[in-house]
């Protein structure tokens, strides 16, 4: 009896001894934070970036529309497309250059779709640098180009968080910029609308992007006379496709597209006329009335210093439809 | 308590002690853990914080094919898992066993609801061709996983790749911190294992010294064991102590065959005839006084009582050699 309590104690000790050995599963830990919180890093910005142009180029070398579609998408494909119309039909200097190199690249911090890229490509000849926009609709998705526009001669692009870190992609109705993104792009867009004397134009710092335009509404409507006829245009903007990006300093930079339809009609059997470069896009045959629609795209910077006004930093004018009626 | 007493006890001890301790080590532990679980999905979500619970550490996911991993954002991997076949380990319960869990589907709406733009974005008009050729394709194509695998580039939100034909085994320590880990066969067959190898700090410091301890005393005991059984003292003192060492023997009960065997080397082998046995007279002869008297003359006669009392007093003498006293008294 007294034996088999001695070999029991010692077994049991035994355990306890080798219990002891084996330390306890260790216990789970908070998830550390990324080094990167940018939704895309220096790393995919050099895939995406080459990826864009090794396809831009190549389409650009067969003047072929058809090779584009995988890094570049959306406007970027019809505005293209018609660029290489027009280069068909003899115009060398259709399609525009947008250069390669890049002088900053501004990413979302965002988790949510889309998202956006930025790129602010080196000036290329004779010409100010091209603003680009990348667009990935979803996390299947990868990111396309789908707009660009040059910059405003004179204009300055703001500081913007670095690619390690990104920017917040800011709502429409953002209240941390005045006005917000929403109000901004509307009141411009009734600016373009309205002209010059619209009660909006105080309210924006001076562009060339709008003084031109109502350049040209200026001379169209006095051709428009000569010819007892009319012109009128119309001026939209998509919501759906406008995105804002905080800056560095608390203010905004708006990416916005806008459609400019520009009608031109004359009477008593006058024909209109058109530029010999946009006659390769002309839908029918001219007669008294001409349409063109263009895809514009613009920046505007909303500064956060709300005393300042916005002002548009780089604005795009692509001419993609003429139809003859 | 003598020393050697005491060095046979501490003897035992180190015994009990060095076997304890061979056998702690013999059962001790590896010095790192490697919890595994079997898996029946195309692709395998690893969180950050499970990569963080394995410093210096590895992951190895197995196969039967190719073999890609990825590195994202949480948020962009869970999101790009939810539509998908996947699993995800979720913890290490025991040191053998990882904790796995089917990825959740995430809701529709999620990505959208940031922004008001988001829901709409697909429908826009610009340009159909556009829509066409990309995204419905491409989302309509990548969930069951073939086409999203063969892709020959690695899509935009992953941030590092890493690949491996039937064992992909990644360093914890070379990946990067705080991202999402997913991994993928190439072929879209099953990944059939995971497993992760996890340092884990053994309590053995204590082995070696009790072995060590153990094995000392245990030689001190054993060498007190041997010095009980070897006598070391000289011849000699052997032979003295042994002679010293008998005990007298006790008197031989009257009548008994040692006793006349006694008798009879005292009588110097002559036979004693008592008186009852006196052929002539059958008298009892009467003892003298004296021991002039002792010998009769006429009859040659002794009185047994003084033989045997001559006999009882040389019992403190030693016994003459060739008598069976020794044999008794041994």
């Amino acid at each position: 009896m007294r034996r088999n309590a001695a070999i029991i104690g010692a077994s049991a000790a035994g355990l306890l001894v080798l219990a002891g050995c084996t330390p306890a599963v260790p216990a789970a830990v908070d998830a550390p934070p990324a080094q990167e919180t940018s939704a895309v890093t220096q790393t995919q910005i050099d895939r995406i970036v080459p990826a864009t142009f090794a396809e831009l180029q190549a389409a650009d070398k067969a003047k072929d529309v058809e090779k584009l579609g995988t890094r570049v998408g959306g406007a970027a494909v019809r505005i293209r497309g018609v660029e290489y119309q027009l280069a068909k039909a003899g115009d060398k200097a259709a399609i525009e250059e947008i250069p390669s190199t890049m002088q900053a690249v501004y990413v979302s911090a965002d988790e949510t779709f889309p998202r956006i890229m930025v790129g602010v490509t080196a000036a290329p000849d004779g010409a100010t640098p091209v603003v680009a926009m990348w667009l990935q609709e979803d996390v299947n998705s990868d990111y396309q180009l789908v707009e660009w526009a040059h910059m405003v001669p004179g204009a300055t692009l703001p500081a913007m968080p670095g690619t390690a870190v990104g920017s917040a992609q800011l709502p429409l109705d953002t209240d941390t910029v005045t006005p917000s993104p929403k109000q901004v792009v509307e009141d411009y867009v009734q600016l373009l609308r309205e002209g010059n004397k619209s009660e909006k134009a105080p309210e924006f710092a001076k562009d060339t992007y709008r003084e031109r335009l109502f350049a040209a509404r200026k001379v169209l409507n006095a051709a428009a006379e000569k010819g007892d006829g009319s012109y009128s245009d119309f001026i939209d903007t998509r919501m759906s496709d406008t995105y804002a990006m905080a800056t560095a300093d608390g203010g905004a930079l708006v990416f916005t597209p806008l459609t400019v339809k520009s009608s031109l009609k004359v009477k008593n059997g006058a024909t209109v006329s058109i530029s010999d470069a946009d006659k390769a896009l002309v839908n029918g045959k001219l007669k008294d009335k001409v349409t063109h629609t263009y895809r514009d795209f613009i920046v505007i910077h909303i500064p956060a210093n709300a005393d300042e006004k916005p002002v548009v930093v780089a604005a795009d004018h692509h001419l993609i439809k003429v139809e003859a009626k | 308590m003598t020393l050697r007493t005491t060095a046979l006890i501490a003897g035992a001890l180190g015994l009990l002690l060095l076997i304890g301790g061979l056998i702690a080590d013999a059962t001790r532990p590896a010095s790192f853990g490697t919890p595994h679980a079997a898996l029946d999905t195309p692709i395998l979500v690893i969180g950050p914080e499970l990569v963080a619970m394995a410093p210096g550490g590895s992951i190895t996911i197995e196969g039967d094919g190719g073999i890609v991993a990825y590195s994202a954002r949480t948020a962009d991997a869970e999101a790009w898992a939810a539509s998908r076949d996947a699993t995800q380990v979720t913890g290490v319960p025991t040191w053998d066993d990882l904790a796995t869990a089917p990825v959740a589907a995430s809701e529709p709406s999620a990505s959208p609801s940031a922004s008001a733009s988001a829901s709409t974005s697909p429908s826009a008009s610009a340009s159909p061709a556009a829509n066409a050729s990309s995204s419905p394709a491409a989302s309509a194509s990548a969930s069951p996983e073939p086409s999203a695998s063969a892709q020959p580039a690695i899509a935009d939100i992953w941030r590092d790749s890493w690949d491996g034909d039937g064992t992909l085994t990644l360093e914890t320590d070379k990946l990067p911190v705080g991202l999402t880990i997913v991994a993928e066969s190439a072929d879209g067959a099953p990944l059939t294992d995971v497993s992760m190898t996890i340092d884990r700090v053994v309590n053995d410091g204590w082995i070696a010294p009790l072995k060590w301890w153990g094995g000392i005393l245990a030689v001190v005991g054993l060498i007190a064991l041997i010095s009980l059984l070897i006598d070391h003292r000289g011849a000699g003192t052997k032979v003295e102590e042994a002679v010293a060492s008998r005990k007298t023997a006790a008197p031989a009960t009257p009548g008994s065959r040692r006793e006349r065997r006694e008798t009879a080397t005292a009588t110097g082998g002559i036979p004693i005839v008592t008186g009852e046995d006196d052929p002539t007279t059958g008298e009892v002869p009467v003892a003298e006084e004296h021991p002039a008297s002792r010998w009769a003359p006429t009859t040659g006669e002794i009185p047994v009582q003084d033989v045997q009392d001559a006999a009882g007093e040389g019992d403190d003498a030693p016994p003459a050699e060739g008598t069976d006293e020794g044999e008794d008294r041994a």
